[in-house]
């Protein structure tokens, strides 16, 4: 593609109360049903039905992750939506 | 002039009424609250996982699974929510107007069969001859998520069975405090979400060839999983936008109540003052008469 590369990406992660994450990252990663998926900006398109595991999640400043349980995302490449719930067992 | 017993009497049978659409009002803001919470809460998800069905749906092949398949509306279902309970001013009125004016268009080319959720909505469609797939009555207000994900069940078992071509909605969507906004929407065949009446014609949004996507794992297993899960979820989302309407109805509709009631008690005591005044000077007038009388003899 000639097309110039995004620099972020404009992750959602929403689920059924409220959206947790709403932000610009330079990279995530994100649990598939076949083990993790890093994503940087400029990705191809994707379908993922996402399995338990960690979203991980990194901007310029710091690194954050959640835990989810299940779900399914949808990546552009200058945009990743997440539809997933929390894995209530991790909840501290 | 009326009887000062009469105009206490109707103040304080207003009072009554005006306490009781006061009471009715603070049950109603209460309950409103508590449904708001949870469709501002989960409003992110039912208005954004339309998108990411809709991509899905766009680019899966038609035949891979029996919920997308499209055929000729011969046999539709109509869903209508409502409430079991009135006074909530043109809440239930406007819905069963317009979700009637559709379904009526509708049985001109197809069987039309509904499912009713809420004693309004029996009542309503107990005078036309529309055929009854299911109905709840007098039980919105015990209705759950649980109840909602068996409904989009059977709607699904419906419509994998040929039994049906098309699944409609009519339901009231929380708009504002001030009115609700009724919305008419497709549920089955799963395609593009919206407005029926709005995205008519529009046609469906396409996303360019570039954009194909790769699916993770293989298209199959994921549309399986993603649709009906998505169709419960619009189930949940219709029902809960319809209840938080409901509550907010209701709410203004007592709030007016009772500023009426203020208002016409204003009016009553008024002329009862008036009244009371008016007996008060004749009685004075009477005695002073009598005085001068008895003063000249």
């Amino acid at each position: 593609m000639s097309e110039t590369l995004p620099l972020s990406l404009k992750l959602r992660v929403i689920t059924s109360r409220e959206v947790l994450v709403d932000e610009q990252v330079k990279e995530v990663s994100i649990p598939s049903l076949e083990g993790c998926l890093g994503i940087l900006p400029g990705h191809r398109s994707l379908l993922v039905a996402l399995g338990k595991g960690v979203i991980e999640y990194r901007n310029s400043q710091s690194k954050k992750h959640v835990t989810v349980k299940g779900g399914y995302a949808r990546v552009h490449p200058e945009s990743v939506l997440v539809f997933t719930d929390p894995d209530e067992d991790e909840l501290r | 002039m009326p009887a000062l017993i009469d105009l206490r009497k109707r103040i304080k049978s207003v009072r009554n009424t005006q306490q009781i659409t006061q009471a009715m009002k603070s049950v109603s803001t209460v309950k409103y609250q508590k449904a708001q919470r949870i469709v501002l809460e989960s409003r992110p998800k039912w208005h954004d996982s339309p998108e990411l069905v809709s991509e899905a749906v766009f680019w899966a092949p038609r035949f891979l699974h029996p919920l997308l398949a499209k055929r000729e509306e011969k046999k539709v279902v109509g869903i209508v929510f409502t409430s079991d309970k009135g006074l909530a001013g043109a809440f239930n009125a406007n819905l069963l107007e317009r979700a009637s004016a559709f379904f009526t268009e509708k049985a001109e080319t197809s069987d039309v069969r509904l499912i009713l959720i809420g004693k309004k909505a029996v009542m309503f469609f107990k005078k036309t001859e529309f055929p009854v797939l299911r109905s709840y009555f007098g039980q919105v207000h015990k209705f759950t998520a649980e109840d909602c994900h068996n409904l989009a069940q059977f709607l699904m078992e419906l419509y994998v069975l040929n039994k049906t071509d098309a699944v409609y909605v009519a339901y009231n969507e929380f708009k504002s405090i001030l009115a609700p906004r009724v919305v008419i929407t497709k549920l089955l065949p799963v395609e593009f979400f919206g407005d029926v009446e709005k995205t008519e014609g529009a046609g469906e949004k396409t996303w360019p060839e570039g954009q194909r996507p790769d699916w993770e794992p293989e298209a199959l297993p994921l549309i399986h999983s993603l649709l009906p899960h998505h169709v419960e979820n619009q189930m949940v989302h219709f029902f809960f936008e319809s209840s938080a309407a409901e509550h907010a109805a209701r709410m203004m509709a007592m709030d007016n109540a009772t500023k009426n009631a203020e208002e016409l008690i204003d009016d009553l005591t008024l002329v009862l003052n008036k009244t009371r005044q008016a007996s008060i000077t004749r009685e004075l007038l009477e005695i002073m008469s009598a005085v001068e009388a008895l003063a000249k003899k």
